[in-house]
């Protein structure tokens, strides 16, 4: 097992730079998890560090071995792709053993870690079969046990659990989070499911348009996103952003949105007063009361089981608000929201980082 | 995967393409070498002579002639060809009892050579003998053998009808390709909307299956145009030159009368032809390529 | 489902009459005694099956020297044809190089050439050579003639082997090479299969360049060699024509009606776009 750090990397297809001054360091034992929307070059990262990609500048380190010009297989890293990519002309047995048979490991030896990986993942019934006769959720486990029994350093996932439905991919996740807490194998996982990425991650790298744009522990990129974008992309229902501008009284701060609304923000934003902001609060920090606080009207109500969701309209502004209790809305309602000062974070519109 | 392609890729497509270079490319310069020559009936050049060749052919009648029955040959056959492919087409794309076995039958003429193909058909064509007249006697049709391949006219129509009759697996099998890659969703939307079999054939069938119709037109105007076998077995291009096209006449005068100045001249003529086809049916595949890339 | 299926084989009768009366011509002319060829009134009945025809045919047309000549020409020019098509498939299914495009446009025309126009400069090329008269000759240019379809094959059929099948090799541990031969190849064997096969029966059929190239009947391939059973002679032995062109297409089209849903697929997967 291994640390890797990735130092002012960058990719560029031809003259299309698709990654620019990447740097993450990974410690040994992390789980790390890349997530971004489609295009954001998160899976091109992975492929470099794999050595399926070339690295255009910058430098890969699996612990201290520089491995920018290191074919794949010398990197000592086991992978699990997104369709999975099991050898369709062998059996599960010979999928999971194909990287030992290639080091010529001794024949015992090789048996003894298959039947070892294959009992983790529930696969000793079926490693006579061949991948066509597997369903969706086994294949996936064959990838995996593929991996296993490597012993690498560095674990990969390219999406493994987007080809599996949704249940399935709740069981497996868990499955994958339980492995690597038994293993402790330094893993990097890519994904564009931003659940996936909270549930999993030791730290999670949020990316877009080829640039990091926050590096944090799930709860820390939730309650405290540094921009717009990462705000936006972590949660669902995701975060409600209000525009106005800002203004402090006493100890207080509010952002004033155009109706003349007054929202209570935290006051350690660092926004000037009368200075143009957006205010961005979570759905379920809102608390929904008949008067007394922000006055607003309920457009259209869902309900999802555990909660209700509630989309309501806000001084022109379109926002919703998650409660758990039981209670009934009409469309045109007039309620009153709540919540607290801290739970509402600012940022610059310009910029969009947090203030 | 582009991991340090490099030169590799070069290094692996560079012996095919030299062999091809050299035995598609190099006879194109002799051709044209020669057609600026005279060259003596056993290949000597004899030192240029502009184009005195090409003048010799122009000047030719039985060029024309040939010219013509070209013409017509390939608009006959590929018209022929079209016009039953495609309801064949759409018979062995659908489920029916028995088409596995139609389907083999309707692909045989293409495993076979035309040379044999040519052969029987001489045969069972015979004035005399042949079981062509056998069977029309037998059912009632003739009362008298004909000789079929006797006559020009009526020789280079049967060799039309047996063009087409070999050119339809091929046709068939581009598109039955096409036919089933078509959207089934569509017939059914359009079922929905109200559409008849007709409607649906002219709306969707007809104009999905355009770009497939446009490669077999390309496709078999350009192999029968340089289709030699059928018409040299059967007839070599007689009687009296009758059924001659531009391959056959070309065929005689370099290998049966040695003049083969004014045969690399004609050569010339049919590559440039064939290239302004080739250069349509490279366009047809480019932009249906850039389709696909657009799409995914 | 009966109706439509009665209805479909009687639209398709007349074709599949058509098609199959060279194949009744060819069989019942080869077991016809000699003296039945001219009866008048034709007719398609006969006396009895004279196998002896075959070995006859055998012998008088030198059948058995033609069949090894053809099978030389196929094989070779097939292997030729395979050994150069693979890499190229290969580079152009799985890299992006300079020339790319160029190299496919100039697979196309390659296609299309056709060997009729260029008959005689290849001739002249040959005698260039000093291979005029040997089945060489042929193995080389079926080989060059070939190569443009066996690429667009093989390269249609190569990208739908997942990339990331190799990728996952690699990160197993294997070379390029020991990728290439333990998992793109095991499963690229159906499809080289295919595509030889074809290639082998364009070779086994040619006539043009059989019959341009080869002077001596010593080196007749099977189609010029029947050509020469019939052409510009005084008395046709008919039946040894039909015996000849029996044993040499039944072959070939049994493991044609085998294959030609691969070709179909093929052409689906692209080789026509």
């Amino acid at each position: 097992m291994a640390s890797v750090t990735i130092s002012n990397v960058g990719k560029s297809f031809g003259t299309m730079s698709v990654l620019h001054n990447i740097n993450i360091d990974i410690e040994n034992h992390e789980f790390v998890v890349l997530v971004g929307p489609s295009g954001c070059g998160k899976s091109t990262l992975l492929r470099m560090i794999a050595g399926l990609e070339t690295v255009s500048s910058g430098e890969v380190r699996i612990g201290e071995r520089v491995v920018n010009n290191l074919p794949a297989r010398e990197r000592d890293i086991a992978m699990v792709f997104q369709n999975y990519a099991l050898y369709p002309h062998m059996t599960s047995y010979e999928n999971m053993s194909f990287s030992l048979r290639l080091r010529k490991r001794p024949q015992a030896e090789i048996d003894q870690k298959v039947r070892d990986a294959a009992s983790t993942l529930n696969l000793l019934p079926f490693l006579d079969r061949s991948p066509r006769q597997l369903s969706g959720g086994q294949r996936q486990r064959v990838a995996m046990g593929r991996a296993l029994v490597r012993d690498a350093q560095v674990f990969l996932y390219d999406e493994p659990l987007s080809n599996l439905d949704a249940k399935l991919r709740v069981v497996m996740r868990t499955e994958i989070k339980a492995l690597h807490q038994r293993l402790k194998t330094t893993s990097i996982y890519v994904t564009h499911d931003q659940i996936e990425a909270m549930t999993m991650a030791d730290r999670i790298v949020v990316m877009n348009g080829g640039r990091i744009e926050q590096i944090g522990s799930p709860l820390d990129l939730y309650d405290r996103p540094a921009n717009l974008f990462v705000a936006g992309f972590l949660g669902s229902p995701s975060m409600n952003f209000l525009k106005g501008q800002m203004r402090r009284s006493d100890r207080q701060a509010f952002v004033e949105t155009e109706g003349g609304m007054w929202l209570p923000v935290s006051p350690d934003a660092a926004a000037r007063e009368g200075q143009p902001v957006i205010c961005g609060i979570r759905p379920e920090h809102i608390a929904i009361s008949g008067d007394g606080g922000v006055p607003a009207t309920v457009e259209v109500v869902e309900p999802t089981g555990p909660n209700i969701e509630v989309f309501i309209s806000l001084a022109g502004q379109s926002a919703s608000a998650v409660i758990s209790e039981r209670r009934t809305f009409r469309p045109g309602e007039e309620i009153a929201l709540h919540w607290l000062p801290e739970h509402a974070s600012v940022f610059d519109p310009e910029t969009g980082q947090r203030l | 995967m582009n991991l340090s392609a490099g030169f590799k890729p070069l290094a692996m497509i560079l012996p095919g393409l030299a062999l091809a270079v050299l035995i598609i490319g190099y006879p194109i310069y002799d051709l044209g070498y020669a057609s600026l020559h005279e060259v003596s009936r056993f290949g000597q050049f004899r030192g240029l002579n502009g184009l005195t060749n090409f003048r010799d052919v122009f000047q030719d009648p039985l060029f024309y002639g040939s010219l013509i029955r070209t013409v017509i040959w390939t608009f006959a056959v590929v018209g022929g060809t079209l016009a039953l492919s495609l309801p064949i087409a759409m018979m062995l794309n659908e489920e029916f009892y028995g088409r596995g076995l139609a389907r083999v039958i309707i692909m045989l003429p293409w495993s076979i050579s035309l040379t044999m193909t040519a052969v029987v058909w001489r045969w069972a064509l015979n004035g005399r003998a042949g079981l062509f007249n056998a069977t029309l006697m037998d059912l009632g049709i003739l009362k008298e053998p004909i000789e079929w391949l006797g006559e020009a006219h009526q020789a280079f129509t049967v060799e039309i009808l047996i063009g087409i009759l070999v050119s339809i697996p091929f046709t068939t099998t581009i598109f039955l390709g096409g036919l089933s890659a078509l959207p089934q969703d569509s017939y059914e939307a359009a079922a929905v909307d109200g559409a008849t079999r007709w409607d649906q054939f002219r709306h969707i069938t007809l104009p999905l299956m355009k770009p497939f119709i446009n490669i077999a037109v390309v496709l078999n105007v350009i192999y029968v145009f340089n289709s030699l076998p059928i018409i040299w077995v059967m007839t070599e291009g007689g009687p009296a030159n009758g059924t001659d096209i531009l391959v056959t006449y070309l065929y005689k005068l370099a290998f049966r009368f040695g003049q083969l100045g004014k045969a690399s001249a004609i050569s010339l003529i049919m590559f440039g032809v064939l290239m302004v086809f080739t250069i349509i049916y490279v366009l047809l595949v480019m932009r249906g390529e850039a389709g696909a890339d657009a799409e995914e | 489902m009966l109706k439509k299926s009665l209805l479909f084989w009687l639209i398709l009768s007349p074709l599949v009459v058509v098609i199959l009366f060279p194949f009744g011509v060819m069989f019942v002319t080869a077991f016809r005694p000699r003296e039945e060829l001219f009866t008048y009134p034709p007719t398609w009945t006969f006396s009895e099956f004279r196998w002896a025809n075959f070995a006859e045919m055998w012998v008088k047309t030198n059948f058995g020297r033609a069949l090894l000549n053809s099978l030389y020409v196929s094989v070779l020019s097939t292997v030729l044809a395979m050994i150069l098509s693979i890499p190229a498939a290969y580079a152009l299914s799985r890299y992006r190089f300079p020339g790319k495009r160029a190299y496919r446009t100039f697979l196309l025309m390659t296609q299309m050439m056709s060997p009729i126009v260029l008959v005689l400069g290849l001739f002249r090329m040959m005698v260039t050579l000093g291979l005029v008269n040997t089945l060489n000759s042929l193995v080389l240019t079926y080989a060059a003639f070939n190569m443009a379809f066996t690429i667009w094959m093989l390269q249609s059929y190569f990208s739908t082997i997942p990339r990331d099948l190799e990728e996952a090799a690699w990160i197993d541990g294997a070379g390029h090479l020991t990728s290439l031969l333990r998992v793109f190849l095991p499963l690229a064997v159906p499809a080289m299969a295919v595509t030889a096969i074809f290639g082998f029966i364009n070779s086994w059929n040619e006539f043009v360049l059989a019959l341009t190239m080869i002077r001596s009947s010593d080196g007749f391939t099977l189609p010029v060699q029947i050509y020469s059973q019939v052409a510009g002679r005084y008395q046709i032995e008919w039946h040894h024509v039909m015996a000849a062109t029996m044993l040499a297409t039944l072959p070939v089209a049994i493991v044609f009606s085998w294959l030609q849903r691969f070709l179909i697929r093929g052409m689906a997967l692209g080789a026509v776009k």
